[in-house]
């Protein structure tokens, strides 16, 4: 059925095909657009272009949106962002399938998981980001990392002089202000760019859930969030030099962090919480130099170092009290049990990161490019309430190498291709517990070293005016991490000879943007995603052991397809659409049981089965009008309506259990509406939101729900 | 509208009663005579995709021996870990994916699994037992807490009708320690809770010289006292819940292996079976069981006049592999005669050290086993002693054998 509606949306596009060719004409006749449109769309073009299947964003129509940058990814076809809860809780972003350590996160090219919880995609406002490019399955050399799904860099603003002020607050009583800008003085060629956020949530929307009392569920509910208050605060400065002789920019940055969050529920949202805290502090210093043209024509360097230190505390102090949702407790006296686990931990995190970036242009049709990535990460880990806890009495250390080294060729000017290799090695070490819990029980330090080779395609071709077709492909990587290989120094055990993770990437694309007709514009594309993903680490189910290890079992495939249309008249009015469709099953011929009872490989008998809790179709439209001059001179307003489609998806193996009683994560669509008026070409603006209009119950993984309606108001004033 | 509301729900019972009569008087026979179709349960296991918990399906079949079963779009699910057990006519499902409840599962006459009523809990339940012709109890014993609490729950509306929490200290001064639960049973007016000392940091039992039980009052769930006993270790075992074994005459048996395989760091004494007899709260100093080291009663299930289905560990312990809940072998064992008949055509094989999932049937017992390779249910024949290879169970482990 699912599959059907895949089928439909693509007779849709190839029916529209012959219809908008029908009325093609002489695009010379186009009338050119302002010129603030065309820089934006040539280095928009420009990333598109590329023969790398990404997908890019520029945030200049959403400068003036309240969303954060998750949001904005969360709209992105073949991206899922799946929350807890409200404004900072944790996230998971998953791209075509792909979460966690295989879909790496950049900011300005530096990985920006270093930074810890109060500097992500959670809290960075849109008005300091000036375009996200997302790169899927298959990454470019200049990004050298091992991610099995993809990279996503988030580009700052680098304008050279400006002011942008924002403030938005709204339901829940939330609130978020950004400041951003910079000053050049090309007479000295002193820059200064700075930007500082402040976010505020209460998140105390309602919830409808089930009221326990005396061990029963009395009745279900709908009750406000009461322990889910949120804030986080970011300074990101970065001062130096451009256009010197010696180098196009030199710059010195420093990033202070901060943030501290009540946590409202487990995993599910039939555990109530009413005490548990995390907090979090960060300060990074990095230096990045640009020169192009270095020691000889054609050869342009990029580089950076960074070093971070983060400190962050879980605290989980209460003894014996349970919570229900109306914040009531039943406290058993003298139970000196947490609300989840009683501790105060403590964890230290310290990363030192380097990149290089080479690039030598042979001619104008051939260039060559290296990369070197560096990444040397130690943590370790403090719990005040328990500080003999075996497993934080092992400090863990890891540095990761990354070479890339590739080849780009033009021919006859519509055809560009990609060749690289990249090399990874990785060194980790970590202490180990031998002989868990017998006589001769005793510490070892254990050493890992492992090198392994991805290596991959990109091609590209332009065959029409406005049409492109892209073909790539990459054997990727992901390196294990020290967890993985040292366990937790207790009860997962270490697996030295853990593998990396391997994935086959193929994407084929096409593009298409029709010629300007009678102001009519017409544009479309679609992605055909295949991984094959090898070996992936995961932790081995125990049935009632409590030891356990991670260990290379899992074979997953995902075949899916994403559309996208647009058209557009006149710049007035706009209608977007996009779909995805993703099947990603569990394809591995055995699993793992607990390695001590009934240990050892077992017949999988859910190969085949799709793989419950992501979401396998869903998508986005949105309909928008944009008038000039409405009331005052210079001014705009635009009116957009977004409507937002995900299809039911199981919280487990949807092919087993009775469907009547199996738990569900239903179909959801929902409505936002928002209005942007812009006055004095968009130096004061105001602008409105009314999120999930319908006031839908909505729901993420685990049955976790999302706000109902919502309303906010931005303020923003640029220079 | 407070009116209409009241008005329309008299009218829904009304409509209800009347669909209920009409149902009632088309059916000749009473509900209960009429056979269920699909009598046998099996509660099948499924691995997690990833950083997920098992999930539980608890599934009706017509037979068991013959088509392989799975959960495939049939059965009620339940995600989380569970346990699962049998009281009267109900099935009981006792865990959670992180909140934990019991929820209680009864057949209809359509062969139909249906969930009846469920009551949450704050902390895992260890076990559930009967407690006397209404209510069951439930204890918590966490090793990390300093309480242990009990739950009285009415056994018609699966409510806690008491609950009461009584401080480890009653038990051990000691804070270094914590209580590893590992049975409990009531009699009478008394309440047995079988446990042992566990590291809770790292799982090493320090103390194994001798068993220990807790006695509280029933239904006043106060602490009475600790009773000891140095022939054996500890009773019970890591998980297994099976500890303490209750007969039709109100004896309990407490069966202690102190074994490396279900989690003990060390044994410091022989294993062997002790007797609580009914009527009394102390260890029956005229009764001891011991067990030759390589033939260690671990499992049992109790059927009558002192037999019981059982496991028996084939392994000596100083040469076991820590934790793994074998090798077991399929026998009959009786307490009074003390004496272990194996039963033939079972091939060795580990336990999941979970509660032992076992359906006795008459003079049948039908048991998972997993051979290393698949799992298949086993009919034994308990008087013969010889077992046939039934269907396969195509998931992770089987966690219970039922029939209604």
């Amino acid at each position: 059925m699912d599959i059907h509606k895949v089928i439909l949306f693509y007779l849709f596009i190839i029916v529209c095909i012959p219809v908008v060719k029908a009325q093609e004409v002489d695009s010379s006749k186009v009338v050119p657009l302002d010129t603030s449109t065309v820089t934006v769309k040539s280095v928009f073009r420009k990333i598109l272009e590329q023969p790398f299947t990404v997908t890019s964003i520029t945030t200049n129509d959403l400068k003036n949106k309240v969303a954060d940058a998750k949001s904005i990814l969360d709209k992105v076809p073949g991206i899922r962002v799946m929350q807890s809860g409200g404004m900072g809780s944790d996230f998971n972003l998953t791209l075509n399938g792909f979460s966690g350590q295989n879909v790496k996160i950049f900011l300005d090219g530096i990985p920006i998981d270093q930074y810890g919880s109060s500097f992500n995609l959670n809290n960075i406002s849109v008005n300091s980001i000036d375009r996200i490019d997302i790169y899927k399955g298959v990454v470019p050399v200049e990004l050298g990392t091992d991610a099995l799904g993809g990279v996503i860099n988030i580009i700052t603003n680098k304008k050279k002089n400006h002011l942008d002020l924002s403030y938005s607050f709204g339901s829940f009583n939330t609130h978020r202000a950004s400041v951003n800008g910079s000053v050049y003085k090309p007479e000295s060629g002193w820059v200064l760019r700075g930007s500082a956020n402040y976010n505020y949530s209460k998140n105390n929307y309602k919830v409808y859930v089930p009221i326990v009392r005396n061990n029963m569920i009395e009745k279900y509910e709908n009750v406000r969030r009461f322990h889910d208050r949120y804030y986080s605060g970011n300074i990101q400065l970065e001062t130096g030099v451009m256009f010197k002789r010696y180098a196009d920019q030199l710059l010195f940055g420093v990033i202070a962090s901060a943030d501290d969050q009540q946590v409202q529920h487990g995993n599910t949202m039939s555990t109530v919480y009413g005490g548990i805290i995390r907090n979090s502090k960060n300060i990074a210093g990095s230096v990045k130099y640009i020169k192009k043209d270095i020691f000889t024509d054609g050869l342009d360097i990029s580089s950076y170092v960074s070093y971070n230190a983060q400190r962050s505390n879980i605290i989980d102090s209460l003894q014996g009290v349970t919570y229900n949702w109306l914040g009531e407790t039943t406290v058993d006296t003298g139970s000196n049990l947490g609300e989840l686990s009683r501790n105060y931990s403590t964890y230290n995190n310290k990363v030192l990161n380097l990149g290089v970036n080479l690039g030598y242009r042979i001619n104008t049709n051939h260039s060559l490019s290296a990369n070197y990535q560096f990444i040397n990460y130690h943590r370790n880990v403090y719990d005040k309430f328990n500080p003999n806890k075996v497993e934080n009495n092992f400090p863990k250390a890891l540095s990761k190498g990354t070479v890339g080294l590739g080849y780009n060729a033009n021919f006859f000017k519509i055809w560009k291709t990609s060749f690289f290799g990249k090399f990874y090695s990785l060194q980790a070490k970590g202490d180990k517990l031998v002989d868990f819990a017998l006589p001769t029980q005793r510490t070892d330090v254990y050493k890992s070293n492992k090198t392994n080779v991805g290596y991959g395609v990109a091609s590209t071709i332009f065959p029409l005016e406005g049409f492109q077709l892209k073909v790539s492909y990459e054997s990727s990587v992901r390196m294990p991490l020290p967890d993985e290989i040292f366990g937790d120094g207790l009860f997962i055990t270490a697996n030295i000879d853990l593998n990396p993770e391997r994935s086959h990437n193929f994407n084929f694309t096409f593009l298409y943007d029709l010629p300007v007709w009678k102001k009519n514009k017409l544009s479309f594309g679609s992605s055909f995603i295949f991984r094959n993903a090898r070996d992936l680490i995961y932790r081995v189910a125990t049935i009632a052991s409590p030891i356990t290890h991670y260990g290379n079992i899992s074979d997953a495939r995902t075949l899916g397809v994403e559309g996208n249309i647009g058209y557009k008249w006149n710049n007035l009015f706009h209608i977007n659409a996009n779909i995805t469709y993703q099947n990603i099953t569990d394809q591995s011929d055995f699993i793992y049981v607990n390695s001590t009872t009934n240990g050892g490989r077992q017949t999988n008998y859910q190969k085949g089965f799709r793989i419950p809790n992501i979401p396998f179709l869903f998508g986005n439209t949105t309909v928008g009008f944009n008038f000039k001059n409405v009331g005052l001179k210079e001014s705009t307003l635009g009116i957009n309506y977004i409507f937002n489609f995900v299809d039911e998806y199981f919280l487990t193996w949807s092919e087993l259990g009775d469907k009547n009683t199996k738990k569900v994560i239903p179909k959801q669509s929902s409505h936002d509406i928002e209005a942007v008026y812009t006055v004095k070409n968009g130096k004061y603006n105001i602008s409105l939101e009314c999120l999930n209009v319908g006031n839908q119950k909505l729901y993420d993984k685990f049955y976790l729900q999302k706000p109902g309606r919502s309303f906010f108001v931005k303020l923003r004033y640029t220079l | 509208m407070l009116k209409i509301k009241k008005i329309s729900s008299w009218a829904t019972v009304a409509l209800f009663s009347a669909i209920a009569t009409f149902s009632c008087k088309k059916s000749e026979n009473p509900v209960d005579e009429i056979p269920v179709e699909k009598p046998y349960i099996v509660t099948m296991a499924y691995a997690p995709a990833s950083g997920f918990d098992y999930s539980y399906y608890t599934v009706p079949f017509a037979d068991i021996m013959t088509t392989a079963l799975n959960a495939k779009g049939q059965g009620t699910e339940q995600v989380g870990y569970f346990d699962y057990t049998k009281i009267n006519n109900t099935i009981y499902a006792i865990g959670g994916l992180d909140d934990v409840k019991v929820t209680a599962i009864q057949q209809d006459a359509k062969s139909n699994l249906k969930e009846v009523g469920s009551s949450t809990f704050p902390k895992a339940i260890s076990d559930l037992v009967e407690a006397d012709e209404n209510n069951l109890l439930g204890v918590s014993v966490d090793r990390t807490s300093n309480v242990i609490s009990f739950y009285q729950i009415a056994k018609n509306t699966i409510t806690v009708a008491k609950s009461v929490s009584n401080p480890v200290s009653d038990i051990t001064s000691a804070t270094d320690v914590g209580l590893e639960f590992t049975g409990l049973a009531v009699v009478g007016d008394k309440v047995f809770l079988s446990y042992y000392y566990i590291d809770p940091i790292n799982y090493t039992s320090p103390n194994t010289d001798q068993a220990e039980i807790a006695v509280y009052s029933y239904p006043g769930l106060e602490f009475q006292k600790v009773i000891t006993d140095s022939r054996v270790g500890p009773v019970g075992g890591f998980n297994v819940k099976g500890g303490l074994v209750k007969d039709e005459s109100g004896n309990v048996y407490a069966i202690s292996t102190s074994n490396p395989a279900n989690g003990y760091s060390k044994s410091t004494k022989p294993a062997g079976v002790l007797k609580i007899a009914n009527g009394t709260s102390t260890f029956d100093t005229e009764y001891f069981w011991e067990m030759t080291d390589g033939e260690i009663l671990t499992h049992a299930r109790y059927i009558s006049g002192g037999n019981a289905f059982a496991k028996i560990n084939a392994t000596e312990r100083s040469s076991q592999a820590a934790w793994t809940d074998g090798s077991l072998k399929a026998a009959v064992v009786n307490f009074n005669s003390k004496s272990i008949n194996y039963i033939g055509g079972i091939p060795a094989h580990n336990g999941d050290a979970r509660r032992l999932a076992v359906l006795i049937d008459g003079d049948n017992a039908y048991l998972p086993v997993n051979d290393g390779t698949n799992i298949y249910i086993y009919k034994a024949d308990l008087k013969a002693l010889t077992a046939t290879r039934g269907a396969q169970a195509q998931s992770s482990f089987v966690a219970g054998v039922f029939k209604y």
